[in-house]
């Protein structure tokens, strides 16, 4: 063989490859990992929560739910309820007894209180997000339809993702000794179902969307109502919204 | 002559170095290959497998009319009364709790405490007016009841709460 007709063979060779790299279509990866995934293309979709404050009424089945459909450990939360009673512009009363898994109680009206209301939280799944950032051995990472998820195979439970969430989601699992976190039920989501919360909600005030399915009506609120994120600040560019959400809440 | 041993020389060296470097080589490739989880860096900066394995898991609770194929009447009851928006695993179990493969596996269990309907429906701070909701003990005094674990089911069903009031 000639130095001229091999390298015109081995550019030829670098070129089929190339194109065939090029042309197995990106999820036929995926494809093959599982049953589930064959019918689901991630790129299809991109995923945006809407939480609608004054419909809450403060009853949890969210929190029952979630903490049902993802075995989540006693004492640890993926989403919790919150109530707010605000006295004045400087004081404001937030509490959110065992994460409202059981509603809220009985309790003595707070006297002198301007307003009260109830705040469900969640993962914001940020679009910037630090906890992905933080992570030193990529078990944190977010997926093409902008859902944040820990890979418990790869974490190693050193807890630097938990401190660096600004809005407290996230938790070290105590049996595996993992981080743990909301995942929009990824599970259920691929399947075309809703996450838990959003199912267990009887008034409406979670809502789950997605972008790129057509006349989507969250996303359509989410672009034509007044909504908010929480600590816009910090510019994480949370993909959970706000409707309804009082100055305090934060 | 000189020049020749002078050119051994050199060679010499380089060879070396090349051993040095292919030695350094394998050593990076090896450890790469031991630290570098399979999957990794298909999609970012994490495993793809890590994907796939969420996706594996099986939902808990059902669709959200996936009580309707065997409870049609139960569930037509529901959606035209006033609990039309409960799911019915928030009140019940999740539907793999009492189904499994399509068939029964464990009976669903009925919880009729006034505390589930407290949940939603007892007045406390923070609930938005225009909610159904009351102080149980004023509402029995208006209603003339007496307190017990199942009191809202003695005049209230559960299923359409505000028909047929007993």
């Amino acid at each position: 063989m000639s130095r001229r007709t091999f390298l015109v063979s081995a550019l030829q060779g670098a070129g089929a490859g190339a194109a065939l790299v090029i042309a197995v279509p990106v999820d036929s990866l995926l494809a093959d990992k599982g049953r589930v995934v064959e019918r689901y293309d991630w790129n299809d979709h991109s995923y945006l929560f809407l939480v609608d404050i004054s419909r809450c009424i403060g009853c949890g089945m969210c929190v029952k739910a979630c903490k049902k459909e993802n075995g989540v450990p006693a004492a640890f939360y993926r989403t919790w309820v919150e109530r707010y009673t605000v006295y004045d512009e400087e004081t404001t009363h937030i509490e959110s007894p065992e994460g409202a898994m059981n509603g809220f109680g009985p309790s003595n009206p707070a006297t002198g209180a301007s307003k009260s209301f109830f705040v469900p939280k969640l993962c914001n799944h940020c679009k910037y997000t630090p906890c992905t950032q933080v992570c030193p051995v990529g078990a944190s990472y977010t997926t093409r339809d902008g859902v944040v998820m820990v890979d418990r195979k790869r974490c190693i439970g050193c807890g630097y993702c938990v401190q660096a969430c600004p809005y407290g989601s996230r938790y070290i699992d105590p049996e595996s000794h993992t981080a743990d976190k909301c995942t929009w039920c990824y599970h259920r989501i691929t399947r075309g179902m809703n996450p838990a919360c959003v199912q267990a909600c009887p008034k409406g005030a979670r809502l789950f969307g997605d972008r790129m399915r057509e006349n989507d009506p969250v996303f359509e609120m989410v672009e034509t109502r007044p909504v908010r994120i929480l600590q816009p600040e910090l510019l994480t560019k949370p993909q959970c919204y706000y409707l309804g959400a009082d100055k305090e809440v934060r | 002559m000189g020049e020749t041993v002078k050119k051994e020389r050199h060679t010499k060296h380089v060879y070396r170095v090349l051993i040095i470097l292919g030695l350094m080589t394998i050593v990076v490739f090896a450890v790469r290959y031991v630290l570098i989880p399979e999957g990794w860096g298909e999609y970012g900066n994490f495993r793809t497998g890590a994907v796939a394995d969420m996706l594996e898991i099986e939902p808990v609770h059902g669709r959200w009319d996936g009580c309707k194929k065997c409870h049609p009447d139960q569930w037509e009851a529901v959606r035209t009364a006033d609990h039309a928006t409960l799911s019915c695993e928030s009140c019940h179990e999740p539907l793999s709790f009492h189904v499994e493969n399509g068939r029964r596996k464990t009976p669903m269990p009925t919880d009729r405490s006034y505390k589930l309907c407290a949940r939603c429906h007892r007045r406390i701070q923070g609930r938005p007016e225009g909610f159904p909701q009351v102080k149980i003990d004023d509402h029995l005094e208006e209603m003339g009841g007496e307190f017990g674990p199942e009191v809202c089911l003695d005049c209230h069903a559960s299923h359409a709460p505000l028909e047929g009031l007993r």
